[in-house]
């Protein structure tokens, strides 16, 4: 864990440190363990309260949305059904130099096939600028990156990717989704709640919904949250993401739960003040509250849909 | 049944089986319905809505099979909707927004269902039934269930309004609008629909209308109509126009809270999502100008706004068209706080994204004629009349303002680029500079070192030249010397204009030596340069080599420009310059001599070849114009060359020719029998024939003869 580059730099704790931080499960050090199964994992069960499902959306899929795909499902209260996509057109890692970087083509290339071939061209630069422990934890959250684009969102994401069914795959793990950390829950292939780590992803995100012209009549909430591309930013803005998950899922839950406690007094002309207050409508007042505890990190919100 | 909890379990274990196989969907769903009804549990409810509004939205379930599966929902979905009116409690949220999504998936279906079916009248109303109480209960409803419900609008307006027939034959191919519906169907009228759906776009169009600050309607409006500009294209500009007219900031207020702030940037970036993609979808909109414009005002508001001297700077300038101003609205006043101009100034239409042209940055004008006419046209003297009146009607104030824009418009340019980064589809968001945290040096820093590295790896070597052709090489030598004895020509000028300092310089001790101020260094050069180079002193050997001969060739070509440009140098003023003569012949005879003396052919003056060739022939040049008075100049070039022979004398006696000028060459010829005794016979033989030959020359040759060899006289006298 010491020698992990990625984490150098992360004392002293980054502005607003958020309450009570949850101590780092030595995910990345457990390389070469075995793949953990994430439907078998105790932690990964559902604490049996309702929850909304998630994306985290970057550019190439590895970093940023990997970090906080990892925060948010790697919770002691049990992971939150979760996916993950990257908006650029191909997946860029730095490579030797500024102009050379190393690029993979989305969905078909697994985080392993990426890390056992960089791993040969140059363990002492990949290890250094962090790249090779990035994948060595992206492998252990799913199986590889994935384009927002090219997502058929309401397809069922069950059993083997269907786009590399029947592939020979010698020395890779399983295509399979429900390998994935985060995939209980997400079966359906729709999320409640999209975080895009950069305006850009949050721009291409919104215009690829608004394009599709949403067929599932479906409500998503898109949220934006400004983090840098590097591993130290990615961390903060992880650990930003994930509060900002548990309080929008707090507050679904709540409205959820209301019902019950009132009766059923909520619903379409409740006079009961605290009833009229439905999860949707907290969503912005829940950002702007997290925004004054993340100042850092700029947000943008929209209700899309899918 | 088990107790709810159970009961889900169960359902859950269906719906994993539908999810891996959707063709199972047609058998589940009827097997659900009973247990999700309106007596159920509201965990049951919730897992049911759900359910069937996950199956009705899902891709994978097939049209035809979703619209079977429809007609037996729909009774659900009613008493979802209606639980208040028949059992008296009010519906659960989740289930209510739930069961709208569904009704805004099974819409369309039902409709072509009776579209299909003219005599299903019941269907048709029982769909009517739910739409009417969403209608009803839409703007009352917590949020939540009320942005389901823009969208169920959203989705009716968009089948009730005619779309695009891509395929006449096959119906079920195309997308379900009201064009499906043929005009006398008795059960769905076409006129009343598209009647109905234009009254329900401006309830949803109302919302912008009205400037709701509610960013969670305005943006789910927002993002519900997008389908509705792109696909349908009799209300797309009614829809456009909508949008460009609504200013999200408009709800800006000063001081903002943090919520103000999240929601009013939120609503301007989804308005700008919106406009962004409609442009994008349909670049040659016929507003499209105006789309953009009115992107980059809300792009430059935003800025204007969160800055943080908002309030100080004027509104935003809102793109003219001219069409709808009546609809138009202020910017709060809070935000322009009242103090600029530029309310009532007419503003123009900002610079489109993009690469602009000159021209684009300097027109004001959004008349597309007035643009296009090009004022070179107009002939030179109706300007002329036309430049003063013109220049009369400007007002100060609006031409200041205009250079104001101009000066903006460049100002932007000049800082633009990053902005537009989200028109153009740039996906190249590779940033490694980032992720080398060790390794950030800026690309410039990089080649710096490379290039002092490169610097510091040796001393820099020149490729050798292309060797030189002979032609070259004779170039250069011409060119060589005509600088050279340019330099002797100022030289001499100096000279002349300082008259007798010459002689001082003469005398000094290194006067052989070449400095730019000695013509006679020059001299010196020039002339060893000619006659010395053919002798390779000390290395007989290698002149019978074929290369060190046709080194020789070389040289003589050299060495014969040289002598050429010295006999014209002499001559252009031989007066003043026989000492130049003298010295240089005195120099090939040295040479020549030294020469046959290394080559141990002792043979006096046998090789003198370039000596004699260029004595005579510099005598041969210079005998014509020789006057009178030059016999000085005569003698001295006949006394001081090295060596004369015949054939300068007999040029000598040449000049005797002229009876103007016996006199000089007599007297020349009597100098060099008195003082030159080596030739004295030579030159009394000379004498001697001119008695004979020349009867112009007879009296002076006598004054010679008498007393150098009598003979000859006395011998004519005796015969006499």
């Amino acid at each position: 864990m010491s020698l992990d580059p990625r984490r150098r730099h992360l004392q002293p704790p980054p502005p607003p440190p958020p309450p009570a931080a949850q101590p780092e499960p030595a995910v990345v050090a457990t390389t070469d363990s075995p793949q953990p199964q994430p439907n078998g994992d105790p932690k990964d069960q559902q604490d049996g309260g309702y929850t909304l499902t998630f994306c985290t959306v970057c550019a190439s899929n590895n970093n940023r949305s990997m970090e906080a795909h990892l925060r948010l499902t790697n919770r002691p209260e049990g992971a939150y059904p979760t996916l993950s996509f990257g908006t650029g057109s191909l997946v860029r890692l730095p490579g030797p130099s500024i102009t050379q970087p190393n690029v993979y083509h989305f969905n078909n290339t697994s985080y392993r096939s990426m890390h056992d071939e960089l791993l040969s061209k140059d363990q002492r630069l990949y290890r250094a600028n962090g790249i090779l422990p990035m994948l060595e934890r992206n492998k252990n959250v799913k199986w590889g990156p994935e384009r927002w684009q090219d997502w058929q969102v309401g397809v069922p994401r069950t059993g083997i990717r269907p786009y590399l069914a029947g592939q020979e795959l010698p020395g890779q793990q399983t295509p399979d989704y429900n390998l994935d950390r985060g995939h209980k829950g997400t079966e359906a292939g729709v999320v409640d709640v999209v975080f895009t780590c950069e305006e850009r992803c949050w721009d291409a995100v919104v215009d690829d919904l608004l394009s599709r012209g949403s067929p599932l009549n479906r409500p998503v909430h898109v949220f934006n949250i400004d983090i840098k591309d590097n591993h130290e930013e990615a961390l903060v803005g992880g650990k930003a993401i994930l509060e900002l998950a548990d309080a929008l899922n707090a507050a679904a839950r709540e409205a959820r739960d209301q019902y019950a406690q009132t009766s059923g007094t909520n619903g379409f002309d409740a006079g009961h003040a605290l009833a009229r207050e439905g999860f949707d409508e907290r969503v912005p007042v829940i950002l702007a509250d997290w925004q004054e505890r993340w100042p850092s990190l700029p947000a943008l919100w929209t209700l899309a849909w899918f | 049944m088990g107790s709810p909890a159970q009961v889900i379990e169960q359902l859950n274990s269906a719906r994993e089986i539908v999810l891996k196989d959707a063709a199972i969907y047609p058998q589940v769903v009827p097997g659900v319905l009973p247990v999700i009804g309106e007596s159920a549990h509201v965990e049951l409810r919730r897992w049911g809505a759900a359910f069937l509004a996950e199956t009705f939205a899902s891709p994978v379930v097939r049209a035809e099979e979703k619209q079977s599966m429809a007609l037996g929902v729909l009774d659900t979905l009613r008493q979802y909707l209606m639980r208040e009116d028949k059992m008296g409690e009010i519906e659960d949220t989740a289930v209510v927004k739930s069961s709208v999504q569904c009704a805004a998936s099974i819409y369309p279906l039902i409709f072509r269902h009776t579209i299909a079916n003219s005599g299903d009248q019941e269907t048709w109303s029982a769909m009517a039934a739910i739409k009417s109480r969403i209608l009803r209960v839409m703007d009352g409803a917590v949020p939540g269930v009320r942005i389901c419900c823009i969208k169920f609008v959203a989705r009716v307006v968009q089948v009730q309004t005619p779309g695009l027939i891509a395929n006449s034959h096959r119906p079920e191919q195309n997308e379900i609008s009201l064009s499906l519906v043929p005009r006398d169907h008795p059960v769905v009228p076409p006129n009343n629909l598209e009647a109905e759906a234009s009254g329900l776009l401006d309830r949803l169009l109302g919302v912008l209308q009205d400037n709701l600050s509610d960013a969670l309607i305005v943006t789910a409006t927002l993002n519900s109509l997008a389908p509705l500009v792109q696909r349908r294209p009799t209300i797309a500009q009614k829809v456009l126009g909508t949008v460009l007219n609504f200013n999200p900031l408009a709800s800006a207020k000063v001081p903002m809270t943090g919520k103000d702030k999240v929601v009013i940037r939120s609503m301007t970036r989804t308005t700008m999502s919106f406009l962004v993609n409609a442009l994008k979808r349909n670049p040659n909109h016929p507003s499209a100008l105006r789309l953009q414009g009115a992107i980059e005002g809300l792009r430059r508001s935003l800025i204007e706004v969160f800055s943080d001297n908002a309030g100080k700077r004027s509104a935003p300038d809102e793109p003219v068209d001219g069409s709808d101003d009546a609809k138009r609205r202020r910017i709060d006043e809070e935000i322009a706080n009242g103090t600029s101009r530029s309310a009532t100034q007419p503003s123009y239409a900002p610079l489109p994204p993009g690469p602009v042209t000159v021209a684009q940055l300097f027109t004001l004008s959004q008349d597309t004629s007035a643009t296009a006419f090009h004022v070179e046209l107009l002939p030179a003297n109706i300007v002329a009349q036309l430049i003063p009146p013109l220049i009369k009607s400007i007002d100060t104030n609006q031409l200041n303002d205009a250079i104001n824009v101009v000066r903006q418009r460049y100002l932007d340019l000049s800082k633009q680029s990053a902005p537009n980064a989200t028109l153009v589809e740039d996906d190249d968001d590779y940033d490694p500079s980032s992720a080398f945290p060790g390794l950030d040096n800026t690309p410039g820093e990089i080649q710096q070192q490379e290039l002092s590295q490169e610097i510091t790896i040796g001393p820099f070597r020149l490729p050798a030249p292309l060797p030189l052709t002979t032609k070259d090489r004779d170039e250069h030598n011409k060119m060589a010397l005509t600088r050279v004895f340019d330099i002797l020509t100022i030289l001499d000028q100096d000279v002349a204009m300082k008259g007798m300092k010459k002689v001082e310089a003469e005398k000094r001790f290194d006067r052989r030596t070449v400095s730019t101020q000695s013509r006679d260094g020059w001299i010196i050069l020039l002339t060893r340069l000619a006659t010395r180079t053919p002798c390779n002193l000390g290395d007989d050997d290698s002149m019978k080599t074929e290369g060190a001969l046709a080194k020789k060739a070389q040289s003589f070509g050299l060495a014969n420009s040289i002598r050429m440009a010295l006999m014209n140098y002499v001559m252009e003023d031989f007066r003043r310059r026989i000492d130049v003569a003298i010295a240089w012949l005195s120099e090939e005879w040295y040479a020549e001599t030294l020469i046959s003396h290394l080559a141990k052919k002792a043979s006096k003056n046998g090789t003198l070849t370039n000596y004699w060739t260029w004595t005579v022939r510099l005598l041969d040049a210079l005998t014509p114009y020789l006057d009178t008075k030059d016999g000085r100049i005569l003698i001295r070039f006949l006394s001081e060359i090295p060596a004369i022979n015949v054939d300068v004398l007999a040029r000598v006696k040449k000049i005797a020719l002229d009876p103007e000028r016996v006199n000089i060459c007599s007297q020349s010829l009597l100098y060099l029998i008195m003082f030159r005794p080596p030739v004295r016979e030579l030159c009394v033989d000379v004498v001697e024939q001119m008695w004979h030959e020349n009867a112009e020359a007879k009296a002076a040759a006598t004054r010679i003869l008498v007393k150098w060899r009598p003979a000859v006289v006395e011998k004519v006298q005796t015969q006499a």
